[in-house]
This record gives C-alpha cells, structure tokens and sequence, in this order.
C-alpha cells in the first residue's frame, strides 16, 4: 500500500514536470518566433541568462525579503497559536476579541499597508508587521476551529478518567488541533510572500519588491521575471516545508 | 446484599437556551449486581446515551439517585469505569500501545506495570502484532479492538459500552460480540451495554433492559434464559428465538 503510494506521488511529480516543461518550451518558441520584444516577454532562456549575470544583486535582494517573511511569520505562528488558544477556551473572547479580529479582518491589507510606514517608520518594522498581519488570522482561525472540534467522545473520555485541563489539553486536544493548524499555516505561507512585497512596494529602499519597480520602470524584462520567479519558489519553498513538516508531525491528517 | 449499582427513580431534563425542556429519560429504576451483563436496547432517541453518561457521572440527573455499592456516585467513583464508544476515538497521533496506556497516564500510574498488562490485553484481542502502529494503520474493526482494551486497563469494575458495534459490518461485529463475551467470561467485570442489535442484546446479556422513547422509561426488564459460556450454538436454539419474539413485541412499533 505504501510503496503503490509513493510510485503514484513519483508519477505525479513526472506529470508536473513534464507540463511545466510544455509551457516552457512553447513559451519560448513563441517569444522566438513572435520576435517578443524582451521589455514585453523575455523568454525563459533570457530568464535564465539574467539570473546568472545578476546573481549578487538579486541574492542581495532576496535575503532582505527573505527576512521579513520568516520573522513576520514566525512572529505570527507564536501570536496566532497564543490567540489562538485563549480564544477557544474563553467564551467572552471569542464573543469579543475574536468577532472584532474578524472584522478587522476584511480591511484590504494593501490599504494599511502606507499607514503602517506613517506608524513603524521605513524599517524592516513595518514590512515584518504587514507580513505579519498577513499570516496570523488563518493561523489563529485554524487554531481556534481545531481546538473546538475535538471529537466529543474524547472529551468524554477525558472527563471520565478524570483528567485535569492541562492533561487534556497537552495529551487531547492540542495535538488533535495541529492538523486544522497546519492548514492555518499552508494558507499563510503564500499569504506571507504577498504582504513582503506589498510593503515594499509601498516603501522600500531594497528587497525583492522595491527591484520589481525599478525593473519594470526601466523596461527591465528579464530582471523583472527573474525577481517574480525568485518569489514564486520563496512561496513555493515556505508551502513546502510548511507541508512538509504537517507530513512528519501529523502523518494522519488527510 | 446491596446491589453493585443502583439506579432509583432517576429523571434527566435538558434545559434549552429558549427555556423549553425535554425529559430525556423519566423513572428509572434498576438494579446491577456485580458480574452481571445488562444488555440496553430501545429505538434511537430513548435516552440509552443519556443512561449511560448518568452512570458514569459525566452529566447529573434531574431527580432521583445513583448508588455504587450503596454510596451516593461520586468523582472518586470514575476510576470503577470503563468506557467504549460507538468510534474506536483512539489519539491518531499515538501508537496501539500507547493508546491503549492513556488512562494509566492520565491516572499517573506505574507506567511499567501497566506497559506489561496492555501487552497482555492486546494479545488477547489478537493484536499483538500492531502494538506498534499508529491507529490509521488498522482497520476499524481492530481500532475498536484497541478501545476495548483501553477501556480495560486498570481493571474497571464496571465497563460501560455504547453501541461499541454499531458502525461495523456484521462479520467482524459478531467476532467483536464473542470476544466481549471471552473478555466477560475471563474478566467477570459488570457491563453495561447500548446497543440497537436484539440478537446481540440476547448472545450477550443476563438481562435485557427495554427501553420506550421520549420520554425514555423502561419498558421491561427480561431475563434471558441461556446458559453460560455462550456459543454460537446458542444463536440456533430455539430458547433464542423465543427471547428475540418477546423483545420485538416489546419493542412494539418501534422495533428496528
């Protein structure tokens, strides 16, 4: 059973690649048989030779917003979980806190994003605090909602073997809320990305957001894709190991 | 001689938010002695649930009294309780074993010891082998097999089953039903048993307590007049049968 799991998981894989190469191949033969101008479509060989020729200055680039996602989503797994748990047991939070957090929640980010550099200035601050502000509600709603589907004859049973609150929630219901975190977590992985670069669209003096704009300003096609596709794999990366680590901790989630 | 549970005149309303009320069970009267298999049957919605949850002291009745040995049923009592649910409910997270060693945890047992009887127990169920897998490893007949043995560690005196049976297939739950009654015969731990099944309410009782629905109230209690150690041969006899007629006709409408 396992190993029929794995060779349908390698054929797949095969699958992705192969159609990703399709649309590789076709993309570039159209920019070369179109005669694409590269400022319009570079095509992905382009791509590629640019990559190689700006790798200093791309690195450079991609550490800084490399950094701001990773503290600004560490920084939201520990404020999402923490939230996440006195919500769930607390009745007057979640009657409060918790229907204020989703209201506040259908503010567009994007919009906050200008008032958050009049608040927290022009530093790394304010980039970490809007990808934090992206990332920690879906953690916190899956903590909040895996915390209270604990199944009923669990609590029962811990109930009837008289187990104290930290026993039940360290042994019972914590570990059986990680799954509905992780999902919390996936969601946010690409969430993160998105609010780096919109905080440094807004105002950066470095990163991979603030290189997009002066790319595209200077017609720059190939550096402009080469930044989109650093960002791509940050995204796909961080879902990655983010799924990659559910797999390991909880191997049962479906 | 008191009896080993004693349940007297005992009422259960649930209170809704919109002040209404329901009466989920009303005037149950019923005497447990030690060793003895009580078989629960009654259509779905007669408080069979509610019973049992009274019996444990996870919810506290309306009116009337539960005794254990005669004393008033107390927190301290929940330790003389067993308990398996219609879902195996293991923690997907844990190995059979460790499964199996919850309540020893919970309880803050010698672990050491209690590792060698969930061994023991494991074997008996015919799990020896899984000890070591994780619950979604097993199919759902064996992950109910590891909740009997949890429900068994530590030796409960009393062993409170709600309709252990009734999401498995009727194969592994007849295997399932003669391993209770192995566990019954070996053990001679008092069992409280809900189920919908008429057959296996008679394969495995001493008494059957038949319900009514809404409010639930005991219909009769009959004695079942099959000898001990029960075999499959006892399904055939004719004693069987008779038993089977009396608790459909109890069950009158709304037998299944």
């Amino acid at each position: 059973m396992i190993s029929c799991g794995k060779r349908l998981g390698n054929s797949e894989l095969l699958m992705t690649i192969l159609s990703l190469g399709c649309v590789i191949a076709v993309w570039e033969l159209s920019v070369k048989i179109l005669r694409l101008p590269s400022w319009f479509l570079p095509a992905p060989s382009a791509i590629l030779r640019e990559m190689q020729n700006s790798a200093g200055y791309l690195w450079s680039h991609t550490f800084v917003t490399l950094q701001e996602i990773l503290v600004g989503f560490i920084v939201a797994l520990a404020v999402g979980i923490f939230l996440g748990i006195i919500i769930a047991f607390s009745p007057v939070l979640e009657k409060t806190l918790y229907k204020l957090l989703v209201a506040t929640q259908s503010i567009p980010k994007v919009a906050i994003a200008p008032l958050l550099v009049l608040w927290l200035g022009f530093g790394l601050t304010t980039k970490v605090t809007m990808v934090f502000l992206m990332c920690f509600f879906s953690i916190m709603v899956g903590m909040v909602s895996g915390l209270q589907s604990t199944h009923r004859e669990l609590l029962e049973l811990a109930d009837v073997l008289g187990a104290s609150w930290m026993q039940s929630f360290f042994k019972i219901r914590f570990p059986a809320a990680l799954p509905y975190l992780f999902n919390g977590l996936k969601v946010s992985a690409s969430m993160a990305v998105i609010g780096a670069v919109i905080s440094e669209f807004v105002n950066a003096d470095r990163g991979l957001g603030y290189s997009l704009l002066i790319s595209t300003s200077q017609m720059n096609g190939p550096l402009a894709f080469s930044i989109m596709t650093i960002l791509a794999a940050i995204g796909i990366g961080l879902f990655s190991i983010v799924a990659r680590l559910e797999k390991v901790i909880c191997p049962w989630a479906k | 001689m008191t009896a080993l549970l004693s349940l007297k005149e005992v009422e259960k309303d649930y209170r809704f938010t919109s002040n209404e009320s329901m009466t989920a069970l009303q005037g149950i009267n019923l005497e447990v002695q030690g060793r003895e298999f009580i078989a629960i049957v009654g259509p779905s919605g007669c408080g069979k649930t509610t019973l049992l949850k009274l019996v444990s002291g996870l919810i506290k009745p309306s009116k009337g009294s539960i005794t254990i040995e005669g004393m008033e049923l107390q927190k301290s009592h929940r330790q003389l309780f067993g308990m398996v649910f219609q879902q195996p409910a293991l923690l997907p997270w844990r190995k059979v074993l460790d499964n199996v060693l919850l309540p020893c945890e919970i309880r803050k047992q010698d672990l050491g010891k209690a590792r060698v009887q969930a061994m023991e127990l494991l074997e008996l169920v015919g799990l020896k082998d899984f000890v070591n897998r994780k619950p979604h490893e097993l199919s759902y007949g064996m992950q109910q097999r590891v909740s009997i043995c949890r429900a068994l560690i530590s030796d409960p005196k009393i062993l409170l089953m709600d309709e252990p049976f009734a999401s498995l297939d009727a194969i592994t739950r007849f295997d399932l039903a003669q391993l209770i009654n192995d566990i019954w015969n070996m053990k001679h731990i008092t069992v409280l048993f809900v189920t919908h099944n008429i057959q296996e309410a008679i394969f495995l009782g001493d008494r059957i307590v038949v319900m009514t629905p809404r409010p639930g109230k005991i219909r009769s209690i009959i004695d079942v007049p099959l000898t001990r150690p029960r075999t499959k041969e006892h399904l055939y006899q004719h004693d069987f049968s008779l038993c089977a007629k009396t608790v459909h006709q109890l069950l009158g409408a709304n037998a299944l």
